[in-house]
């Protein structure tokens, strides 16, 4: 079965197979490279195979798990991504203020053919000169001729995907053969950005790359759901919800529930997790092919259970209906860096120690009952009281 | 009666601080706010202060640069505060100042390297600043600055520097290296391309807090690199996961606690790794071994 060959995949399994594609196209001499890759080859089958779903209407065929470039600061990992099968990497103008397009340019380099390359213009950038320079400015850190999607970045309404100015850069890039396919980008009023795309006349873009995740509201979902079916490619990305480690939770592993849980949904086409490692990208590339299962929602339930006793929304709520105008969003914030994933105390303390005395959990110590509330059920009172033993 | 002056004194006196407080506390400052580093007027001739300085911390920082905010929490980001200037030639031209205030020097210095532009040029501002056609990085001390050009079709590369140098001179912290570095003062190295990485250096989850640069020994480039606030179990661990990741492994020891390795990484080839007490530090991305020994010997000294 294919998942149990998944599990007994050994990190030795795992080195030598990426050693192969990489050794041999990168560094070893070619009788270096061949005796690697037969004793990578017994065990090749063992590494899941790449799982590919078409992106709407691009027709692209694209693995299932794609890389997210953004936060890997050595271009080998993404070579040895490649060298496995991936095949769209992810990345921004904007990353690294245009570096990390180089640091893909490095892994890419030889291999463009067997990548989709997935960039964005700037956030800000909105009139046809800016787009077009973004583009150009992209190909040439990119070191390639083409871009197979290039997305306008962080929309956060309507107004961006209707304005002909950009349209008719990207409508020129096209002909010139520099960009192959036009999407856009939003983790903010994602399911008005997607239902946009869907109700534009011309179906001008078509890509969505989109925050989605097991917290996800069922308007995203339906949104995604809409858009999919209008032929828009869904590309999923902040899968892993994060901000929170996971290393004192335990033995809750719950990454590759939360890419599993994604993945189902067969209206996304992909996800994007970000891989600085190779640890990571182990983890995330064995999700391909892994049905999502009972198991799974365990563990994602479990997450959940872990992080609520920490996860305030910080939304101050709760402050108006508290007499002594104690600012407990900001004690919230400072227990959290005490007691969430970041398990930082002297941040935590210093976070506290920026409140004015007024403010802090120590005015609770007058009062007999906690008169505020939160709207997520968080125990208010509890919380002052751990952050005035904790912090104070 | 004596008294009653003191009093009416020691009364308004309490009412001026009572009014002071309130006005501190109800403007929503509070101290490390780091606006006191942000410019007041202008950055530079020519380019006045738009509207109110903003500032984030790690819940905030992605609501202005999304999910790149995950680079700086493994270099111990905690506040941001940014400004806009405006330029009183070009509407619509403006330049956008960022001051990050991360864990340390050395974080600092990691932030700035992240982002330092291969073709950009050097400047003497900070500790370090990298000029490009629309961008500035420095840092100094545990600062990391980004500027950035907007809204303009044209370059000002004076501009930049001009406000680089207006806001350095309200950093904190001297304008030196972090000491980590120091190892690194020598003619092998190539100057500016040390990095330093927190966690997964070079790729590997194993490997946290080392430092990366680049360096030409025996007329042969090649990389080097070396853990830093490394204790001798520490090292040791590294080292034995190396060695269990490299083919081909030869290994000597070198005096009571240390080892030499030579080996083929899976990633970047041929690697030579030196261990010794607290020390590791290693080569990779060469052409020939000569002469590398004993700079990664010198490294660990």
């Amino acid at each position: 079965m294919e998942f149990s060959k998944q599990k007994t995949m050994n990190r030795r399994t795992f080195i030598k197979a990426g050693m192969v594609g990489t050794a041999t196209t990168m560094i070893a001499p070619p009788a270096l490279a061949e005796a690697l890759r037969k004793m990578a080859e017994a065990e090749q089958s063992a590494f899941p195979k790449p799982v590919y779903r078409t992106l709407g209407r691009t027709g692209l065929k694209i693995t299932t798990v794609g890389f997210g470039a953004m936060l890997t600061p050595e271009p080998e990992v993404i070579r040895i991504a490649i060298d496995q099968g991936l095949n769209y990497i992810d990345t921004a103008r904007k990353y690294m203020a245009g570096k990390n397009e180089e640091i893909v340019a490095k892994a890419i380099k030889e291999v463009r053919h067997k990548v989709f390359i997935a960039t964005k213009t700037l956030p800000e950038s909105k009139t046809k000169a800016e787009i077009i320079r973004d583009v150009e400015t992209s190909l040439k850190a990119l070191g390639t001729d083409h871009i197979d999607v290039i997305q306008l970045h962080h929309l956060t309404d309507r107004e961006r995907i209707f304005r002909a100015d950009t349209r008719e850069a990207l409508t020129l890039l096209k002909k010139q053969g520099k960009v192959r396919f036009c999407g856009v980008t939003t983790h903010k009023n994602e399911a008005e950005v997607l239902n946009a795309l869907v109700d534009d006349p011309d179906r001008f873009f078509d890509t969505c790359l989109v925050k989605y995740n097991f917290k996800a509201e069922q308007t995203v979902s339906d949104a995604i759901a809409r858009a999919a079916t209008a032929g828009i490619g869904v590309i999923a990305m902040k899968t892993q919800v994060g901000g929170y480690d996971v290393k004192g939770l335990g033995k809750i592993t719950p990454h590759q529930a939360a890419l599993k849980w994604v993945l189902r949904n067969p209206h996304v086409t992909a996800a994007i997790p970000g891989m600085k490692d190779l640890a990571q990208f182990r983890e995330d590339i064995a999700v391909m092919g892994m049905p999502y299962t009972y198991a799974d929602t365990r563990r994602l339930d479990h997450y959940a259970e872990a992080i609520a006793p920490f996860y305030c929304h910080f939304c101050g709520s709760c402050e108006t209906g508290c007499p002594r105008g104690v600012e407990i969003s900001t004690v919230n914030r400072a227990l959290m860096y005490a007691e969430g994933g970041y398990r930082d105390l002297a941040l935590a303390r210093a976070t506290y120690a920026e409140l004015p005395p007024r403010a802090t959990a120590a005015a609770c110590v007058d009062c007999a009952e906690c008169a505020a509330r939160c709207v997520n059920g968080l125990d208010i009172a509890a919380k002052m009281d751990r952050a005035r033993m904790a912090l104070a | 009666m004596s008294t009653q002056p003191f009093k009416k004194y020691s009364l308004s006196s309490l009412l001026l601080a009572l009014t002071l407080l309130l006005t501190a506390a109800g403007n929503g400052r509070a101290v490390g706010d780091m606006e006191e580093l942000i410019p007041p007027g202008s950055c530079g001739a020519g380019w006045k202060i738009e509207g109110k300085p903003l500032f984030y911390n790690r819940e905030t920082l992605s609501d202005r640069i999304n999910g790149e905010a995950e680079l700086y929490f493994p270099y111990g980001f905690d506040r941001m505060a940014a400004a806009r200037y405006a330029s009183e030639k070009n509407p619509g031209a403006g330049i956008d100042v960022e001051i990050y205030r991360m864990g340390s020097l050395l974080d600092a210095l990691g932030m700035y390297a992240n982002y330092r532009q291969q073709r950009g040029q050097a400047l003497a501002i900070g500790a370090a600043a990298n000029l490009s056609p629309f961008q500035l990085f420095l840092y100094q001390g545990r600062h990391f600055i980004h500027i950035q050009l907007t809204g303009a079709t044209d370059a000002d590369a004076d501009a930049l520097a001009a406000c680089g140098a207006t806001v350095a001179a309200r950093l904190p912290g001297a304008k030196n290296g972090p000491p980590e570095l120091s190892v690194l003062d020598r003619p092998e190295v190539i100057k500016g391309t040390e990095r330093y990485l927190p966690q997964s250096l070079l790729g590997y989850d194993f490997l946290n807090k080392g430092v990366v640069a680049d360096a030409v020994v025996a007329g042969g480039n090649l990389q080097l690199f070396y853990l830093v606030a490394a204790t001798d179990k520490t090292t040791a661990a590294a080292f034995d996961r190396f060695r269990s990741l490299v083919s081909q492994a030869k290994v000597e020891p070198v005096g009571k606690n240390g080892a030499f390795l030579e080996g083929v990484d899976p990633l970047y080839g041929p690697i030579v790794l030196i261990r010794q007490g607290s020390c590791l530090a290693g080569a990779l991305k060469f052409s020939g071994k000569k002469g590398i020994r004993a700079l990664l010997e010198s490294v660990c000294r």
